[in-house]
């Protein structure tokens, strides 16, 4: 049961970062690397925001507003400029994005390139559940995430600018000459997704108590493991394939120890499900 | 799916003749390499000996390399304002390997042709001075490794010694730390799976085996990994007394953090990699009660480790560590064999180590070398207690601090 827990924050984690992740590729077809240096931007504002305030529900809005505000100048610097290029090529400047992100975050004169301790109380108690104890630090990965996909799933369902993303993401030009203002609905979701970063930032630094310039380098390969699962730009794909990986790893390091690095057993159940759904768990198959 | 391909045609057209502007900014680059590598590029001899250091100053391993490159630098201080060695001076030639094997090679062969120093120190882990290791001796000089644990590296040739602890030494104390001093009946271990957590973990479980302990679980983890949740549920569920856990200070707060959470409540002991202020400020509460094996002795009267304590966090602004204090240790050593071998000579500098008994001023209380040129000194093992490392224990048995 223990076990199961631990899953589920893990998982947790996971679906947060993997959700922006899927919904930027979902509207703009562009494979996002920097999306991690957003995470990153984020669990460093998070931190100083707690710094100051020794809140981590201040460093939570502050993790998603750095978010927000990062992933959009990310896309109206950047990507804006690129849409008529090939694909390769916002996906070069990406990667390019992410690197410089991490090399400035670790500079001794910005946040350097040590490990810094975040011991944030949340102020939430420790649950037993069925002989197991969520921790604090747990529960509040737990309620952050449950308060932010029921937030997205209204958003993307019962509002506007919802339609609007789902309307431009099947078909950008479709929904330009049917009156969305395409412009806006691109940006919004780089926004709306990139705060879900910044939160995902926030709460792995809760979690594992620490933040480091470099802590969105496993987390970038892996957001598109789980990405691809869930079937490219989906929204509910991602959120399942997230909590699908981290149960698997956390089920065979339970039963077999670390027999291989953890990072592994997301590739490898990457390499089995494409060989067998190549359009991922939950994609529809092409035409 | 033609573009790609088109534009590695265009670019393996062009590679046969760099464009002009391209070679020559690698030849300037190449120039720049050259030039910032060492600090003293003046010719050898004179009035100084120069001491070649390589140490990973950036990279993961950053911190550790930073506080040997410090460390060395005091050392160095310390002999020329006692005036030198007989009149000359030291001069430190500093390079960083990144904790890059290839690099550490690269390094070496440059400090032995290039920088043609005197003498050289390892202040890195044991892969890189592994690689290091042999292009010393073929090149008959001296080398010292401050730290690196792995028993090969002085196998290699009679030129190369060692100033830390060896990982069967100081498993066995750990052994000997857990089953005596701690009464400890169930035995857990949790070992970082490189050649350093593999060596610790092989000492200890031969020591607990031999002498009556019960292991209760034995499992290994990738030094990356950050959640250890689900392998300390697992060992929780068994209620060891100890939990040994060899890694560094980075893997030890993460376990000591999410041993706390789980409420594992086996007494953890841990390995030199513990030893520095880092693992406190990660852990912080968490941190407090761990036991480990180290080399540097907070509570020790003796005068040369209370300067060395005082010096370094005067340089630096923060707490010494077991790495600085090692890599002192083999800058002092070095000065030592300059010193009685009256020059550099490689011959004369090995036969003025072999007499090498109590090392003059050394904070990690050497008391002479075994026949594998590796260090002697009494096991000692530090604890976490408000906030700052203190005397736990000390280990005096010959047959367990005896490196071959």
């Amino acid at each position: 049961m223990q076990d199961a827990l631990t899953a589920l924050t893990l998982g947790s984690t996971y679906v947060l970062l993997a959700v922006g992740l899927s919904m930027i590729y979902g509207i703009l077809r562009i494979i996002h690397v920097a999306h991690a240096g957003v995470y990153t931007i984020g669990a460093y504002v998070g931190y100083l925001a707690w710094g100051q305030t020794g809140s981590v529900w201040v460093a939570l809005v502050g993790g998603m507003a750095a978010g927000a505000l990062s992933g959009w100048l990310i896309y109206a610097l950047m990507y804006r400029r690129l849409l008529e290029a090939p694909r390769y090529v916002p996906l070069i400047a990406s990667i390019g994005a992410f690197i410089v992100i991490q090399d400035l975050l670790s500079k001794p004169w910005l946040m350097g390139s040590d490990r810094l301790a975040m011991q944030a109380d949340p102020g939430l108690p420790s649950v037993g559940v069925l002989g197991a104890t969520v921790s604090p630090e747990a529960l509040y990965v737990l309620v952050v995430t449950a308060a932010l996909l029921l937030a997205l799933a209204v958003l993307f369902r019962r509002s506007d600018i919802g339609l609007q993303w789902r309307a431009t993401a099947s078909d950008r030009e479709l929904a330009g000459a049917s009156g969305v203002s395409v412009e806006r609905a691109i940006a919004s979701t780089f926004a709306v997704g990139s705060a879900l970063a910044g939160a995902a930032g926030v709460t792995v630094a809760v979690y594992t108590e620490s933040v480091f310039a470099f802590m969105g380098e496993v987390p970038s390969y892996k957001a598109f493991v789980i990405v691809v699962l869930g079937g490219l730009g989906a929204v509910l794909g991602p959120v399942v394939a997230g909590f699908v990986l981290a149960f698997a790893e956390t089920l065979l390091i339970a039963n077999a120890g670390f027999v291989l690095p953890r990072d592994a057993i997301a590739f490898l159940i990457l390499v089995i499900v494409l060989i067998v759904r190549p359009q991922g768990l939950f994609g529809r198959a092409r035409a | 799916m033609s573009t790609p391909s088109a534009v590695r045609l265009q670019r393996s057209r062009r590679s046969s003749r760099p464009p002009a502007i391209v070679t020559a900014a690698a030849a300037l680059l190449a120039l720049g390499l050259a030039a910032c590598g060492g600090e003293d590029s003046g010719a050898g001899g004179g009035g100084t000996y120069k001491i070649g250091i390589f140490a990973p100053t950036t990279g993961f391993a950053a911190s550790d390399g930073k506080s040997a490159v410090n460390s060395a630098k005091l050392a160095v201080e310390k002999v020329n304002a006692a005036g030198g060695v007989q009149g000359k001076e030291l001069k430190l030639v500093v390079y960083d390997d990144a904790s890059k094997p290839d690099q550490a090679a690269t390094i070496a062969q440059k400090l032995v042709r290039q920088d043609n120093v005197d003498i050289a120190v390892s202040g890195s882990y044991s892969a890189q001075t592994r690689a290091a290791a042999p292009i010393f001796a073929r090149s008959n000089k001296v080398m010292i490794a401050a730290y690196a644990v792995d028993p090969e590296i002085t196998q290699v040739g009679e030129q190369i010694w060692r100033i830390g602890e060896l990982a069967s030494v100081q498993g066995k104390v750990a052994g000997k730390l857990a089953l005596d001093n701690l009464k400890g009946k169930k035995v857990a271990i949790l070992y970082v799976d490189n050649d350093f957590g593999t060596g610790l973990t092989k000492a200890f479980r031969d020591y607990v085996k031999q002498n009556g302990g019960q292991i209760v679980s034995d499992s290994k983890y990738p030094l990356e990994e950050k959640d250890f949740r689900t392998v300390l549920g697992g060992i929780k569920a068994k209620s060891p007394d100890v939990l040994y856990a060899p890694g560094y200070y980075n893997n030890a707060a993460d376990i000591a953090n999410q041993a706390a959470e789980l409420g594992l409540k086996a007494q953890i002991v841990g390995v030199e990699g513990y030893d520095s202020p880092k693992l406190i400020d990660l852990a912080g509460k968490n941190a407090e009660g761990i036991i480990f094996t180290t080399e540097l002795d907070r509570d020790s009267s003796n005068p040369a480790v209370k300067d060395f304590l005082s010096g370094y966090e005067k340089k630096t602004g923060v707490k010494a560590d077991a790495v600085g204090a090692e890599t002192y240790d083999a800058v002092l050593l070095a000065a030592e064999a300059l010193k009685r071998a009256g020059g550099a000579d490689a011959k004369k500098l090995v036969e003025g180590l072999k007499e090498v008994k109590a090392l003059e001023g050394s904070v990690t209380g050497i008391t002479g070398f075994s026949p594998q040129r590796n260090g002697i000194r009494e096991g000692l093992a530090q604890v976490v207690k408000g906030g700052d490392f203190h005397r736990y224990a000390t280990f005096r048995d010959p047959s367990l601090i005896t490196p071959p």
